[in-house]
C-alpha cells in the first residue's frame, strides 16, 4: 500500500539528504545540517519561501549592461548586440541563481521546461525572448497549470518554436496543436485505431489548429495580452487571420462543440476578446478531461520520485494525487502533497528503504549544480569578475564541456518531447548514463581542478577544512565526505577503498602520515601534500556510482 | 548462433549433403563471407517529404494540385531529376533536384528505392512512430512498449556475443542511445561513439579506474546495477574500438583518396564507418542518424525558388553522404561487405500546409544501397487520386520490417530461428528481391535445423480446448512449453521432457477464452525454439 499520507517524524539525515537533492539544486552541508532536525511540514515551508534572484537578468560581460532590459540599477541595454552570446548569457543567469536559489522554484521551473520544451535556436535573435519563456515558467512553477497552458499558447519563443505564430485560417498549420494535447496537456494514450489515440484523435489536432489560428510573433517585446503576468510580453491577435468558424471536438473530448462567433460587424478588440475566450474555453475543455491531470501527475512522479510506476503507485498516489490537482490545477497543492508524503521517504511499506531514495540517476543538470554546491565552488562573481563568470567558467566549461557533452545543453533538448531520459520508457532517467556521456560525467571532478579552464583556484583542502569536523583524522574525512556526497550509507569495505586505495596511495602511506601532513598545513599554510593526497580522493569520490545517483 | 565457425559450417556441408537439396549448397556463399557483411542504418529523424523527394511523372499535375507553391518544377534549370525512362510509366519518377548523389547510386545499379514503406497502424507522433520502428512494432495497441529493440533482439538471436571482439552494434550521431539497441539483456553488445575522438577513446576510458560497490537489492541497487553494466560494456571494446579505428585510418590514407565533404554531419558518421570496417570491425549493425527532416515551415525557399531550401539542403546532404561512402568502400576494398538502408518515421501529407512547409503524413520512401543490392524501383507510386489528406496505410506496399528481415536474412544470413527471435517472422514469406541472387546468403540449412529438426506440427489450427503438438526431436532434453496472450502475458505453462522421436505431447487449455495466442517452445537452456500463433476456438 503506497501513501500519501504525511511523514510526520523529524526527517533526520538521510532523509532530509533526499528532500534537498530532489528538490533543490542548491546542496550543502549547513543545509543538510539545518533540515535534519525539521519535520517535514517545516522543511517544505522552508522550501516554499520566496527566493529572491541576485541578478533580475543577465549582463554582458563585453559591456557591463544589461542584455535585456533597461534597469534603474543595472543600466542601459546595449544598441546592438550578439545574438549568440546573448543566449549564453542567459544560459549562465539562470544556471548560476538556479544554483543559489535555496527554494523549490528553480527545480518546479526545470520540471515544467521537461515537458513543455522549446530550443533558444529559433528566433534567437530577438532580445529576450529566452529570457521572457524562462521567467515565464518561473512565475507559475507553483501557479495555476491552466493559466499557464493560455500564457504558453501565446508567448512569442513557443509561437515561433512550434509555428503557431504562421498558423492562420487559410493556411493552418498543425505543429503546435499537436503537441499540444501529446505532450504538453492531456497526452497522448494508447493508439486504439488509426488516428485515435485514446485520449483525442487527429481530427481533434485539426480543430484545435484552427482554433489556434491568427496569434502571432511580437517581434519587439511591446505587446501584452497575458493579463495579470507579471508583465511577461506575449504575442499578439490578428482578427484576420483567426478561423471563427465552428470547431467541433470529437467523442474523446464529449463531442464538445466550441461555437462559430458571426465577427461581422464586431470591432477589433470584440474580435480580439473572442479569440480569447476560444482560448480559455480549449484548455477549459482539456482540463475538464480525467486524463489531464494524470498525464501531468505521472510526469511529476517521473521527475521527483521514481520513473517506476507501478499499478500500486497509479492508485494509490497518481489517482488521489490528480485528484488534487483537478480542484484549482495549482502546481504548489501537488508538490507539497508529494513531497510531504510518506511515499516519497519509502516509509509507507514495511520494508522500507528498498525504494525511492538513492534511486534516480542524476541529470547532468543536478550532477553540476549539487557537485558546484556541495563543494561551495567559488564561481567566478558576475559583476567582478564578469568575463570570467559568464565565458569562461560557465560558457565554455559547464555548458560546453560538460552539460552538452553529457547529453543535457537544458534549454536546447533534442526534440519538443524534450529530453528522453525524462520521457521516455523504459530506462528513463537510466538513459543519463550511458556510453556515450561516461566520460564527461566521470570527468566532472578533473574539469573543476582545472583552473586554467574554469579560472578559478578551487582547492580541495579548501573545502575539506570548511566541511569536514576533524579533518586530520582518516576515519572521519571518509566518512563525513560519504556522507556529504552520498545519497546512503556505503559498507566497510568501500569506505576502505576510499581511504586505503585513494587517499592513502594503496597503503603504502599510513593514517598517521595523513595526520602528519594535515598538521603541516595547518601551521605553514603549504597545501601541497594535502592535495596531492585529496585531490584523487575528490576525483575518485565524484566518479564513483554512489554519487552518480540521487 | 548463426556465427558458424568455419569448422562447423564444413562439418555441416559433410554430413548433410544427401539430406537436403544440393542447388542451394553448390551456390552456397562461404560463411566467411558473409560473416564480414555488415548492415548500415541511416535514420532520417523528423519524418521525410517523400512526396517531394519522388516525385511521380505520370502524376504529375495531381501532385502540382496537392503542392501548389511547394512543388519541384518538372522543367528548366532547376527541375527534378529524371530517374529512368525505360520504368514503367506507374515508377517513372524525378528525383528532387538535390539528390545527384542517389541519381549516380542508381545509375551505378547499386540503389533499390521501395515506395510506401509504413507499417499497420501508422502513428503520427514523432515518438511513438520512433519508438514502433525501432522496436519493430505494427503500431496496434496489442504489440505496443516492447521492452527492447528489434536490432537487440536480432543481435543476441544470431551472433554469440562472447565470440566477438567488436561490439555487434554501434551508434553514431545521437548521444541518445538508440531503443533499436536497447536491451533487458545483462551484457551489452551495442556501443554509442556519438561525439567521441573515436582514436582517442580507450586512452579515456582506461583512465577512469573505478572498482564497482556492492550492490543493493532496491532502487538504489538498480541504478548502481545499470551504472556498472556501462561501464563493463564499455571498458570489454573500448581498446578494440581505438586500434581498429586507428588501423582503418592507416588503411585510409594508403588506399583511399575520397574527400568527404565538409560541413556534412552523416558524411562525418558514414566515413567513421568506412574506417572502423575496413580496420577489421566485425560489428554487424551500424546506426546513423541525420536530423532536422520535421519540415514544417520553409521546406523551400520560395514558389520561385523550390529547389532550395531546408528540405533540398538535407537531401543533398543525404545524397551526397550515400555517394561519398559507397565510393570510399570501393576505395577501400569494402564495398562487398555493406549495405546500407535509409529510414524515416513517417512521410508527411501530400498536402502543402501554406507556410512553404508540410504536416506529419503516413507512408514514405525508402533507400537501400550497396554494390549487391538488386537495383531498381520496388512498387509504384501511390495514386495521388486515392490519397485523402494524409497518405494512408491502405496505400501501404511494403512494410518497414518486410525490407528489413530481407536484407538481415539474405545479406546478413539470419536463420529462420533468429528471425523468429527478433519477431518478423510473418515477413519471412514475405521477403522482397533487394540483393543480388547470387549474393543471397542461403539460409535454408543451420546448425538449429540439424540439431532441432524444427519439425513441430499441432493436431489442429484454429485449435479446441485440448489438442496436441507433434515435435520431432534429435535429442534428449528437458524443454518448456507456454503459451502467451497477445499482450505478452504468460497464460500457460508447463515442463516438458523431449526424447530423439516422435514426442507427442498433449495440452489443455479449457481455462482460456477464444482468442489468439503465440506458442512458445523453450529448449534446456530455456531459449526458445519454436514460435507460433495458435487460435483458440
Amino acid at each position: 500500500m503506497s501513501s500519501l499520507t504525511p511523514l510526520t517524524s523529524v526527517l533526520g539525515k538521510t532523509r532530509a539528504k533526499h528532500l534537498l537533492k530532489r528538490a533543490t539544486y542548491c546542496v550543502t552541508k549547513s543545509r543538510l545540517e539545518e533540515f535534519s532536525a525539521y519535520t517535514v511540514d517545516q522543511a517544505v515551508a522552508k522550501l516554499l519561501e520566496p527566493n529572491v534572484k541576485k541578478l533580475s537578468q543577465p549582463i554582458n560581460y563585453e559591456t557591463g549592461n544589461p542584455w535585456i532590459e533597461n534597469d534603474p540599477i543595472l543600466g542601459v541595454v546595449d544598441p546592438s548586440f550578439s545574438t549568440q552570446k546573448l543566449i549564453e548569457g542567459t544560459y549562465a543567469w539562470w544556471l548560476d541563481e538556479a544554483k543559489n536559489d535555496k527554494s523549490l522554484r528553480s527545480r518546479m521551473t526545470y520540471f515544467l521546461f521537461s515537458f513543455l520544451s522549446i530550443d533558444t535556436v529559433s528566433l534567437r535573435g530577438k532580445r529576450g525572448f529566452f529570457y521572457d519563456y524562462l521567467r515565464l515558467l518561473e512565475m507559475y512553477a507553483l501557479g495555476s497549470f491552466k493559466d499557464l497552458m493560455f500564457q504558453v499558447s501565446i508567448n512569442n519563443l513557443m509561437l515561433s518554436y512550434l509555428d503557431n505564430g504562421f498558423n492562420t485560417a487559410v493556411n493552418p498549420n498543425e505543429n503546435y496543436a499537436r503537441e499540444v494535447l501529446e505532450l504538453f496537456t492531456i497526452g497522448k494514450g494508447p493508439s486504439t485505431g488509426v488516428g485515435d489515440y485514446t485520449h483525442y484523435t487527429e481530427e481533434d489536432i485539426v480543430q484545435a489548429a484552427r482554433l489556434l489560428t491568427g496569434w502571432r510573433i511580437g517581434k519587439d517585446r511591446v505587446t501584452n495580452h497575458g493579463g495579470d503576468n507579471g508583465g511577461i510580453p506575449t504575442g499578439y491577435p490578428l482578427v484576420n487571420r483567426h478561423d471563427f468558424g465552428e470547431k467541433v471536438f470529437s467523442e474523446r473530448f464529449g463531442n464538445r462543440v466550441i461555437s462559430a462567433y458571426d465577427s461581422s460587424n464586431k470591432t477589433e478588440s470584440q474580435k480580439i476578446e473572442r479569440m480569447k475566450t476560444e482560448l480559455v474555453e480549449f484548455f477549459d475543455m482539456i482540463f475538464d478531461q480525467e486524463a489531464t491531470a494524470k498525464y501531468v501527475c505521472r510526469r511529476m512522479y517521473r521527475y521527483f520520485v521514481s520513473a517506476n510506476i507501478t499499478k500500486e503507485v497509479e492508485n494509490d498516489i497518481i489517482a488521489p494525487l490528480s485528484d488534487t490537482f483537478r480542484i484549482n490545477y495549482s502546481f504548489e497543492e501537488i508538490i507539497i502533497q508529494l513531497l510531504k508524503s510518506e511515499h516519497f521517504y519509502d516509509e509507507d511499506d514495511h520494508v522500507r528503504g528498498d525504494e525511492i531514495i538513492g534511486g534516480m540517476i542524476k541529470s547532468p543538470l543536478e550532477l553540476m549544480l549539487q557537485t558546484l554546491t556541495i563543494t561551495n565552488y567559488p564561481v567566478p562573481d558576475a559583476i567582478e569578475e564578469s568575463k570570467n563568470h559568464y565565458l569562461f567558467f560557465y560558457r565554455r566549461e559547464m555548458v560546453r564541456d560538460f552539460l552538452e557533452l553529457s547529453g543535457q545543453k537544458p534549454f536546447d533538448p533534442p526534440s519538443v518531447a524534450g529530453f528522453p531520459a525524462i520521457y521516455e520508457a523504459p530506462l528513463y532517467d537510466k538513459f543519463w548514463f550511458n556510453p556515450a556521456t561516461i566520460i564527461s560525467r566521470y570527468n566532472l571532478g578533473a574539469l573543476l581542478l582545472n583552473k586554467n579552464a574554469t579560472k578559478v583556484d578551487f582547492k580541495v583542502t579548501t573545502f575539506v577544512e570548511k566541511n569536514v569536523s576533524v579533518p586530520f583524522s582518516v576515519d572521519v574525512l571518509i566518512t563525513e565526505l560519504i556522507e556529504l556526497f552520498f545519497s546512503k550509507p556505503v559498507s566497510e569495505e568501500r569506505t576502505m577503498y576510499f581511504s586505503n586505495e585513494i587517499l592513502l596511495d594503496n597503503g603504502t602511506l599510513t593514517p598517521s602520515m595523513w595526520t602528519n601532513e594535515w598538521s603541516n598545513y595547518r601551521s605553514t599554510g603549504n597545501n601541497i601534500g594535502t592535495e596531492a593526497a585529496l585531490v584523487p580522493l575528490f576525483k575518485a569520490l565524484i566518479w564513483s556510482q554512489e554519487f552518480q545517483t540521487n | 548462433m548463426s556465427a558458424l565457425s568455419s569448422t562447423s559450417a564444413m562439418l555441416l556441408n559433410g554430413h548433410s549433403l544427401s539430406a537436403f537439396s544440393q542447388t542451394n549448397l553448390l551456390n552456397r556463399i562461404p560463411q566467411s563471407v558473409i560473416g564480414d557483411r555488415a548492415l548500415v542504418l541511416v535514420q532520417l529523424r523528423g519524418g521525410n517529404d517523400g512526396l517531394n523527394t519522388l516525385i511521380p511523372i505520370a502524376q504529375y499535375d495531381d501532385y502540382a494540385r496537392l503542392r501548389p507553391t511547394i512543388r519541384i518544377k518538372e522543367t528548366g534549370l532547376h527541375g527534378g531529376i529524371p530517374l529512368d525512362d525505360t520504368l514503367a510509366s506507374s515508377q517513372q519518377a524525378y528525383l528532387h533536384p538535390s539528390l545527384t548523389g542517389l541519381k549516380s547510386l542508381y545509375d551505378e545499379g547499386k540503389l533499390n528505392i521501395l515506395h510506401a514503406v509504413g507499417y499497420p497502424q501508422l502513428n503520427r507522433s514523432h515518438f511513438a512512430s520512433r519508438a514502433i520502428m525501432f522496436q519493430g512494432g505494427d503500431g496496434t495497441i496489442e504489440n505496443s512498449g516492447k521492452p527492447d529493440g528489434w536490432m537487440a533482439r536480432f543481435l543476441y538471436s544470431a551472433y554469440d556475443h562472447e565470440k566477438y571482439l567488436d561490439p555487434l552494434g554501434i551508434q553514431l550521431g545521437s548521444n541518445k542511445p538508440s531503443l533499436g539497441f536497447q536491451s533487458s539483456h545483462e551484457h551489452k553488445v551495442d556501443l554509442n561513439l556519438s561525439g567521441q575522438d573515436v582514436s582517442g577513446y580507450y586512452s579515456i576510458v582506461s583512465n577512469i579506474g573505478n572498482p564497482s560497490p556492492e550492490i543493493p537489492v532496491s532502487d538504489y541497487g538498480s541504478a548502481l546495477a545499470h551504472i556498472s553494466n556501462i561501464e563493463r560494456g564499455i571498458s570489454t571494446y573500448s581498446k578494440r574500438i581505438s586500434e581498429v579505428f586507428d588501423i582503418g585510418l592507416s588503411k585510409r590514407n594508403a588506399g583511399s583518396t575520397i574527400n568527404y565533404p565538409s560541413n556534412n554531419k552523416l558524411a562525418d558518421q558514414l566515413k567513421t564507418v568506412a574506417t572502423l570496417i575496413r580496420g577489421g570491425s566485425k560489428t554487424k549493425v551500424f546506426l546513423v542518424s541525420y536530423n532536422g527532416f520535421d519540415t514544417h515551415g520553409n521546406q523551400v525557399q520560395s514558389e520561385s525558388e523550390s529547389h532550395i531550401g531546408k528540405h533540398a539542403d538535407l537531401l543533398k546532404d543525404v545524397g551526397d553522404a550515400l555517394k561519398y561512402f559507397q565510393d570510399d568502400l570501393k576505395m577501400l576494398g569494402i564495398e562487398d561487405q555493406v549495405v546500407s538502408a535509409t529510414f524515416t518515421e513517417f512521410g508527411r501529407k501530400p498536402v502543402e500546409n501554406g507556410n512553404l512547409g508540410t504536416d506529419h503524413g503516413n507512408l514514405g520512401p525508402m533507400f537501400v544501397v550497396g554494390k549487391h543490392v538488386q537495383g531498381g524501383v520496388s512498387g509504384d507510386h501511390v495514386d495521388l487520386t486515392k490519397v485523402t489528406e494524409l497518405y494512408d496505410n491502405e496505400l501501404m506496399q511494403h512494410d518497414y520490417r518486410q525490407v528489413f528481415t530481407s536484407i538481415i536474412s539474405d545479406f546478413l544470413g539470419a536463420t529462420n530461428a533468429s528471425i523468429v527471435e527478433t519477431e518478423f517472422e510473418d515477413f519471412s514469406a514475405s521477403k522482397l528481391n533487394l540483393i543480388d541472387a547470387n549474393q543471397k546468403a542461403d539460409t535454408s540449412l543451420s546448425l538449429e535445423t540439424i540439431l532441432k529438426d524444427k519439425i513441430v506440427t499441432l493436431s489442429e489450427n484454429p485449435v479446441s480446448s485440448s489438442f496436441n503438438i507433434n515435435y520431432i526431436s534429435n535429442r534428449y532434453f528437458r524443454g518448456r512449453i507456454e503459451l502467451k496472450s497477445m499482450a505478452g502475458s504468460s497464460v500457460f505453462n508447463m515442463r516438458q521432457d523431449f526424447v530423439p522421436r516422435l514426442n507427442v505431447v498433449p495440452i489443455e487449455i479449457s481455462h482460456l477464452i477464444s482468442g489468439v495466442y503465440i506458442l512458445v517452445m523453450f529448449d534446456e537452456k530455456n531459449q526458445p525454439f519454436h514460435k507460433q500463433k495458435i487460435f483458440k476456438k
